[in-house]
């Protein structure tokens, strides 16, 4: 689905499994393998659009592992159509559970159970993080749902590992887990991913634990190892990005116009 | 990341640029950078590395490695074409006209391949650059518009305020 300017909301393809190269939805089955093991891998997806998160991670885990998951989008039309045309699932299954219509902050506020991996994939306007999805306290909330050593991975926007957009919220996110974050540019893409694990930290891109040694993921994580495609975030003293000041949309202008300005 | 591949590098001596580009299309990204880092000639050496960022899909760090070459005079027609090709990619129209009218003033001439490349990509350059200035006269336009419609609003204003005083009587 198409939000016009090249920006695409959900993309489907007959397979389940990783989409071609540059797509950014790739990046959410990493953690699968960082810490495979056998049985049910629970994920939350926040902005779950069409379900393109979902099929890229069912169709790219480890073969001894199952997907359960719920989604969450704030637009009941998107669910309608994804379910008319790009194959997510209906209401009734236990394992693929939809919540239409209600905002990913609030959602939280309603989960019960602890998942591996929680998503983070909300914008508006096509380029927007919503504030209340970019603040310490959202990342505080977003911890406690996660399980015991759970991940959360967020998708930004960014123009580099530089962007002050992605630096303001990797702090925050940092900040919400007391642990430090890492930022991994994905390739061909103008997309960088957030990791940030609840007790511990996620597998370091120079470390032999952060490429797969088989599976589907091996290139894509190579491609991640590489000098100068991650950066880690510390812990700040203070979180740039909270409920009561949150100025996130100044710094997505920031972003545009410090992006304009590289040259040769 | 030591790999095994590194290791064996270190005893049987420094792999060239066919070397890295060749690891960089197996997907060894980290083992094709050592590589190319090992290869003598600066300018293979450039060449190796901006293989292999730009197959690894770091194309910001492919142009990098583009530009220092050229400002360090170790470029060569083959990276220029491929600077170009990376600067469009990211939609860059000023760099990718620079890195194509160095490939035009390469004193030695090009190959047919080259030749053809380069071609292509002034072709898409036109297409890119006219997009752009579409944005930019399109960006002027609604500036302009909002400016003189918050000035007509303004003198709207000031002249109802202006003949409601003028319609009061005075005490």
């Amino acid at each position: 689905m198409n939000e016009s300017l090249g920006s695409f909301q959900s993309v489907w393809q007959p397979a389940t499994g990783l989409l071609p190269e540059g797509q950014y939805y790739n990046a959410f089955a990493l953690p699968a393998w960082w810490q495979p093991r056998a049985g049910p891998w629970r994920v939350l997806v926040l902005g779950l659009g069409a379900g393109t998160v979902w099929r890229v991670i069912e169709g790219a885990l480890p073969s001894d592992m199952e997907l359960e998951t719920t989604g969450v989008e704030i637009d009941p039309d998107v669910v309608e159509l994804g379910r008319r045309w790009l194959d997510l699932p209906g209401p009734g299954r236990a394992d693929r559970v939809v919540v239409a219509g209600v905002d990913g902050r609030a959602a939280l506020h309603h989960v019960s159970r602890r998942f591996d991996l929680v998503v983070l994939d909300a914008y508006q306007n096509q380029m927007e993080i919503p504030p209340q999805l970019a603040s310490v306290e959202f990342f505080e909330q977003a911890a406690q749902s996660l399980a015991t050593d759970g991940t959360m991975a967020v998708n930004v926007g960014a123009f580099g590992l530089e962007d002050p957009v992605l630096e303001a919220l990797a702090s925050t996110m940092a900040r919400g887990f007391r642990q430090r974050v890492l930022a991994v540019r994905v390739p061909f893409s103008r997309n960088v991913a957030l990791f940030a694990r609840l007790d511990s930290e996620p597998p370091d891109p120079r470390g032999s634990d952060f490429v797969p040694s088989s599976g589907p993921l091996v290139r894509l994580a190579s491609a991640m190892a590489i000098d100068g495609s991650s950066r880690w975030f510390d812990v700040p003293d203070r979180a740039p990005l909270t409920d009561d000041r949150n100025p996130i949309e100044s710094l997505q202008r920031a972003s545009v116009e410090r992006a304009t300005r590289s040259g040769p | 990341m030591i790999s095994a591949f590194a290791l064996a590098c270190a005893f049987v001596g420094p792999p060239d640029r066919d070397r890295a580009i060749e690891l960089a299309r197996e997907g060894r990204f980290t083992d094709a950078l050592f590589a190319a880092e090992l290869e003598p000639d600066p300018a293979r050496r450039a060449e190796a590395l901006l293989y292999t960022r730009l197959h690894a899909g770091d194309l910001d760090g492919a142009l990098r490695v583009a530009r220092a070459a050229r400002l360090a005079g170790h470029s060569s027609a083959w990276l220029e074409e491929r600077e170009a090709y990376a600067a469009l990619s990211v939609r860059d129209a000023v760099w990718a006209r620079t890195a194509l009218d160095a490939l035009a003033a390469r004193p030695e001439g090009l190959g047919v391949d080259l030749a053809a490349a380069g071609a292509r990509w002034r072709v898409e350059l036109d297409a890119l650059a006219s997009t752009l200035a579409d944005r930019d006269r399109a960006a002027t336009r609604a500036r302009t518009v909002t400016i003189l419609g918050t000035l007509a609003l303004s003198a709207a204003a000031l002249a109802l305020a202006f003949t409601r005083d003028r319609a009061r009587p005075s005490p």
